[in-house]
């Protein structure tokens, strides 16, 4: 009864595989110009249920191997246009990925989708979808008593099946279904990340330290290189407190890293620490807040011998010989360094 | 100035590699030369971090000449003890030698592509952590800056007054502490040389069960996966801790398969032991008594278990009593029966409920499809009666076990608990390896010819 039904599920195939083929290569490309989830959404059925059973779908086809054993061709035409047309489209496929991946590294992230309105990393299922396709297309060129082994192999020989052929068979079989899926869905991220990594670092090969930490923390690592460079060696530094909208500079174990060997005390949101300190910094805040008021610190009047104000559109630092006051126009929006005039704050 | 820099780092960590061959070599005595290699490096960062721990701790400094002292005096120890080996009776089986022509020119087409796959993500690994600076959030917070307070101190009196230092053991901070003595500037390149190791020697143990090209294909899907790849480039301490575990899991595993002597232990002991001196708080290291406890006692053999306790414990007191010393934790022993008491005390279904859908969310899900795989395999093996690799299926089921109720006893103490999926993700990223590892030596398990006609699996001789 079984084996029946398998003969039947194997000529069904056969019929269904070539449309499966389309469909899922279909989706993988629309996806890459619109975005991951957009089948799912449109069509309420997730377009990697489709790439799964093509993998099944193809799995099937290399043990049924529906073909002529002389010309090696398979007798449905369908399915012999779908893996030869895929296997022409291939090379073009990995030079269009490869075009996307270095596009994008050599300008800046997002650059290809805004530009072109494709992702790179979801026309990589594209690319994965077709060299599942060739692999395929491959094994079915083998030799017919090589392939005939194959699945001898596969079938025959395993040291699992001894009796009841067909049931172990099946076990084995979705198992290790479930294990290329998992293996396919891995690949794609894993090998995305590769390319991209790869190409970026290639594309950017004269980048320094600075460079490198700015492309992890943006404004952030300039910011607190410009704070070591300007404080003295041993001083105590204020940093803001740890709420929105300070969160990274107002993280204090992050801060004494840049600073390391000074010491990183930090404020509370409306007032500064009663301990001894050198200098404090003025920050507006990296992180977004719907209360705009909360921006900008700190929000006392901090006597000093000079403020140092830190542009973040041009990095270029101006110096100025006043009190620190938070209602002072030019510390909205400021980021900077007050040295604290430790006179005036010992006479309060 | 630079290069100089350069090949005293080459010196250091092949000199950590040497002491770490030599221990494998050892304690294990039918291994290929590769693999002790791979292992050497592994066991060898563990045992000198661990070293250099100790000996600040009586007062040798963080310095160049004291800490090559100490590796030196490790190396010198283990060259006697691995002679005094090599000629008692014990040692009756010869190691297995590289050779290129049984190990790469008899490829098959299909080995050879696996393969190269595998050494592009090797290099891509090794290129990206040359290029990239330390930049991870925890790893600025914590693991690298200790490792600078080291440097510029010479000791841990500094970074300890400074606050947040015992959030984790040394292992990693030390590490890096070991390359910017030698003068490197950047040691990123220790984690994927980490991801390299550990695929190798994950190879070499599915070697023990499986023909050449399945082991092949697990090493290439290990190595595939994102999490192992990606963490490569992170200096945190989870994928150290990963390999640790999953090696220590899988050559206990070999241990209790192949009725191996009792010394056989303090391999998988000494890995798993290093895995709580790179993570501490985790109680996964249970599970490594348990499998030794439970196979002690079907063999009537007892020295296992000692052997286990003494080789494990040695990695891990040193941090307890040190911790103990300043900070007002627990030993591990005291929190496992307050956390026992607090489940207990505290058991209410709804709340298993909701925890144990939460860990399938965060942790579970992202490997759902293997661990079905998992099952089936397990399924098929109970009707074959294939119990070669059985111990691994307890240690996944005993480890999520723990997974949950750590996850339970988390919702009990912390506020936020549900908002942590992140780092339970990392947290449970080893499990993945030890299912790849199940389902390759249950289903390819011993001489099964389905692509190689030029392997018969190597063995001793």
């Amino acid at each position: 009864m079984l084996l029946k039904i398998w003969k039947l599920i194997e000529k069904r195939n056969s019929v269904v595989f070539p449309y499966l083929v389309v469909l899922s290569l279909f989706f993988a490309v629309l996806e890459s110009a619109t975005y991951e989830g957009f089948v799912a959404k449109s069509l309420l059925i997730d377009a990697r249920v489709f790439w799964f059973l093509m993998l099944l779908s193809g799995i099937l086809i290399i043990f049924s191997l529906p073909q002529d054993r002389l010309t090696k061709s398979f007798k449905d035409p369908m399915i012999n246009l779908v893996l030869r047309g895929n296997a022409l489209a291939f090379p073009v496929i990995v030079f269009l990925y490869w075009i996307l991946v270095y596009s994008e590294a050599k300008h800046y992230p997002n650059y290809v989708f805004s530009t072109y309105h494709i992702q790179p990393a979801i026309f990589l299922n594209v690319l994965i979808l077709s060299l599942y396709l060739v692999m395929i297309f491959a094994i079915s060129r083998l030799d017919w008593k090589k392939l005939k082994k194959l699945r001898g192999n596969i079938i025959g020989r395993l040291p699992l099946i001894k009796k009841d052929r067909l049931l172990k068979f099946i076990l084995v079989f979705l198992s290790l279904v479930f294990l290329l899926a998992y293996f396919i869905s891995q690949i794609r991220v894993t090998f995305a990340a590769v390319f991209d990594s790869d190409i970026y670092m290639l594309t950017h090969l004269q980048a320094n330290y600075d460079d490198k930490m700015r492309a992890q923390w943006n404004f952030y690592s300039d910011y607190m290189k410009f704070i070591n460079e300007n404080t003295a060696d041993g001083s105590v530094i204020v940093a803001p407190p740890q709420e929105n909208p300070w969160l990274t500079e107002g993280n204090s174990g992050l801060d004494r890293y840049f600073v390391y060997p000074k010491y990183i005390v930090k404020g509370t949101y409306d007032n500064l620490p009663d301990t001894n300190f050198d200098y404090v910094m003025i920050a507006h805040g990296t992180w977004l807040t719907k209360d705009e008021t909360r921006y900008d610190w700190p929000k006392v009047y901090v006597p000093a011998e000079k403020i140092l104000y830190f542009d973040p559109r041009t990095r270029e630092i101006t110096e100025i010989f006043k009190d620190f006051d938070p209602k002072d126009p030019a510390n909205k929006n400021a980021w900077g360094l007050i040295k604290v005039d430790k006179n005036k704050i010992n006479k309060k | 100035m630079i290069i100089l820099h350069f090949f005293s780092v080459i010196v250091g960590i092949s000199a950590v590699v040497f002491l770490g061959f030599l221990v494998v070599d050892t304690l294990v005595q039918e291994s290929h030369f590769i693999e002790k290699i791979v292992l050497g490096y592994i066991l060898g960062l563990g045992i000198l971090t661990l070293a250099l721990f100790v000996g600040n701790i009586f007062g040798i400094p963080f310095e160049l000449l004291p800490s090559s002292i100490i590796l030196l005096a490790l190396i010198l120890i283990s060259l006697i003890i691995n002679l005094i080996v090599r000629r008692s009776q014990a040692r009756k089986k010869e190691s297995i030698g590289f050779s290129l022509k049984e190990d790469f020119i008899n490829l098959t087409g299909y080995e050879r592509i696996i393969l190269l796959a595998i050494l592009f993500l090797f290099l891509s690994s090794l290129a990206l952590s040359l290029y990239w600076p330390i930049r991870a959030w925890d790893a600025l917070v914590l693991y690298d800056y200790r490792a600078k307070t080291f440097v510029a101190t010479g000791f841990m009196t500094d970074g300890i007054q400074r606050g947040y230092f015992f959030g984790y053991p040394l292992m990693t901070s030390l590490a890096h502490t070991w390359v910017y003595l030698l003068g490197g500037s950047n040691p990123l390149f220790l984690y994927s040389l980490m991801y390299i190791s550990f695929t190798i020697a994950f190879y070499f143990s599915c070697l023990r069960f499986m023909n050449r090209t399945p082991a092949l294909i697990a090493s290439f899907l290990l190595a595939t996966y994102r999490a192992y790849f990606s963490h490569s480039l992170t200096a945190y301490t989870n994928l150290p801790y990963t390999v640790y575990l999953v090696l220590g899991f899988t050559y206990l595993v070999v241990w209790v398969a192949e009725k191996k002597q009792n010394l056989s232990v303090i391999l998988p002991a000494l890995l798993i032991g290093i895995s709580t001196w790179v993570r501490y708080v985790e109680p996964f290291w249970y599970t490594g008594i348990a499998i030794v406890l439970i196979y002690s006692i079907a063999r009537r053999r007892f020295l296992p278990i000692i052997y286990y306790l003494f080789f494990s414990l040695i990695a891990q007191l040193p941090w307890d009593f040190f911790q103990q010393a300043f900070t007002s934790r627990r030993l591990p022993q005291e929190a496992l029966v307050r956390a026992t008491g607090l489940i207990i005390n505290n058991f209410n279904l709804t709340r298993v409920f909701q925890v144990s859908q939460f860990t399938f969310n965060a942790a579970i899900k992202p490997w759902l499809l293997i661990l079905l795989a998992m099952f089936l395999v397990f399924a098929l093996a109970l009707k074959l009666h294939r119990h070669a690799t059985f111990p691994m299926v307890l240690i996944i089921v005993i480890n999520l076990g723990l997974l949950t109720a750590g996850a339970y006893i988390a919702s009990l103490s912390i506020k936020n608990w549900a908002n942590i999926s992140e780092s339970v993700e990392r947290l449970a990223m080893f499990y993945p390896a030890l299912i790849i590892f199940y389902i390759f030596s249950t289903i390819f398990y011993k001489n099964f010819p389905l692509f190689s006609k030029h392997e018969t699996a190597r063995r001793v001789k």
